[in-house]
């Protein structure tokens, strides 16, 4: 059905990522998308369409000024802007259009200088979002905190269980290289962390980054010729209820039961299927909220089914296992694709999921308004 | 004053120009009683604008009004350790200046 199996994922790039002062957007974009086009043996002539998920902090960059500096023409290009779930939704874009034969090779970026950009003024996620300032309502973290309080009330979940998400996801850092924190914590640690906005703890929440990420999308059989094995889109699915949450009847569920029904059904496996996972993880809580909602366990049964470590490597469903947002690096959706497509290449090292064959990417953005899965396959 | 759609009989907040739930554009201002609910709450412990530096920790409420939306505000005549989700509350108007006055809530006693 659809696109299964039809186009392939080629071609990671990264850049230097954490705290890298004095860069330009711009430069980051460059530097992902040529270490993209390095990975995958292509040349830069070869990239015939570019969609790239804008800069939140440089609004000038387009997919036509990203062209326009690399040199390229292009047949087809296009902004994609869904915050945190650009990066799956750009890719299912990007197989539409190779699909379609408007390109052949599909370049995707995204950079973010948050971490270094206007320090003084605060980074663009502590901003007033609407006239709720008034009452002292900042911030993309305290919307999310308002979520996880109804969690806690209507499902009995637990800050310790919470704390089981950020704790494993550490520990995966702990195993990457690359990863911007990388020393283990406990559950006691996350209960001493500050809180942010109750009730949730500093180490509820993400990292704030500066780098990024790119990769190409090209048909199955031009990437069987490149250099590295190709990664396989199966499935695909999008999901956006009511953008803002708050107004919505409940808040506890998330626009990942749509896409992930869609995803499923288009690549024809279960839940079971899964060798390896990544969930949009800007708040901890988010996690087992996204994993109810994909199908991997009954609702309020998320917060336990972490406490019992099944995410953890060595689990039955290892997740977020470059430690994700909370602490590899927090360069969005971009974090979950590359970590996937990495483990089903089988170039994780240390923290390699043994023989991985079916992976599954969701990603979220604004306050959990936006949704895009991907299922991938080696 | 909230919002209300003639057509389809719907309330909504924040204010728009259309009725999300017909498409109409015809949306009246109805004068309601201010009665509702918590639906959640949160607390503030770290400064994000210096406005607020010396409130630190405040709270924040989403409160559920009996018209079914939910609105952001704060609560008054309440301690802390007394919010709770579900606690029925009533709107008092603070008029912060001669223009503008801003809805908070407290705790309804009836
Ligand atoms: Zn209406």
């Amino acid at each position: 059905m659809g696109l299964k199996n039809k186009c392939a994922i080629t071609g990671l790039g990264y850049t230097v990522q954490g705290k890298v002062p004095d860069r330009s957007a711009m430069s980051f974009y460059i530097e992902a998308a040529k270490n993209a086009i390095a990975d995958a043996g292509l040349s830069i002539r070869d990239i015939d369409g570019i969609i790239i998920q804008p800069c939140p902090t440089d609004s000038r960059i387009t997919a036509f000024s990203l062209a326009q500096d690399m040199g390229l023409s292009l047949r087809f290009g296009a902004d994609q802007q869904l915050q945190g779930a650009s990066s799956c939704a750009i890719i299912q874009h990007a197989a539409m259009a190779v699909d379609a034969g408007l390109c052949d090779y599909c370049l995707c970026a995204f950079a973010d200088t948050s971490r270094s950009a206007s320090p003084t003024t605060g980074n663009i996620y502590q901003r007033a979002m609407s006239s709720d300032a008034a009452y002292g309502m900042f911030g993309v973290a305290a919307s999310y905190a308002m979520i996880a309080r109804r969690y806690t009330h209507e499902y009995g979940i637990t800050s310790r269980q919470f704390g089981a998400v950020s704790v494993a996801f550490r520990h995966h850092a702990s195993l990457n290289p690359i990863a911007q924190m990388r020393q283990p914590i406990t559950i006691d640690d996350h209960q001493a962390s500050r809180w942010v906005v109750e009730p949730l703890h500093l180490f509820d929440c993400c990292l704030v980054s500066d780098g990024g990420r790119a990769l190409i999308v090209t048909s199955a059989e031009r990437a069987r010729n490149l250099a590295k094995s190709p990664v396989y889109i199966m499935g695909m699915g999008q999901g956006h209820p009511l953008s803002d949450p708050l107004q919505r009847k409940t808040v506890t569920e998330t626009g990942a039961i749509e896409s992930g029904k869609t995803a499923f059904s288009m690549a024809g496996i279960t839940r079971k299927d899964i060798d390896v996972c990544s969930i949009y993880d800007a708040f901890s809580f988010a996690v087992p909220m996204q994993l109810e909602d994909l199908g991997f366990c009954t609702k309020g049964e998320g917060g336990a089914f972490f406490e019992d470590g099944h995410i953890a490597l060595g689990g039955a469903l290892p997740t977020n296992t470059s430690g994700g947002l909370l602490s590899e690096v927090y360069i969005q959706g971009w974090v979950g694709t590359h970590e996937v497509i990495s483990q089903l290449r089988g170039d994780c090292g240390q923290r390699q999921v043994p023989d991985a064959e079916l992976g599954l990417v969701t990603s979220s953005g604004g306050v959990l308004s936006t949704h895009a899965t991907l299922i991938l396959r080696r | 004053m909230l919002q209300k759609c003639p057509e389809c009989g719907q309330y909504r907040y924040p204010p728009g120009e259309t009725c999300p739930y017909c498409l109409s554009s015809n949306l009246e201002w109805e004068i309601v009683n201010g009665w509702g609910n918590v639906f959640s709450w949160v607390v503030f412990h770290q400064v994000y604008h210096r406005t607020f530096a010396d409130d630190i920790p405040y709270t924040v409420v989403l409160i559920e009004l009996d018209q079914g939306v939910r609105m952001i505000s704060s609560l008054i005549d309440c301690r802390m350790e007394d919010i709770r989700i579900g606690l029925p509350v009533e709107v008092v108007f603070d008029d912060i200046t001669n223009e503008i006055s801003l809805p908070r809530f407290r705790p309804r006693t009836v």
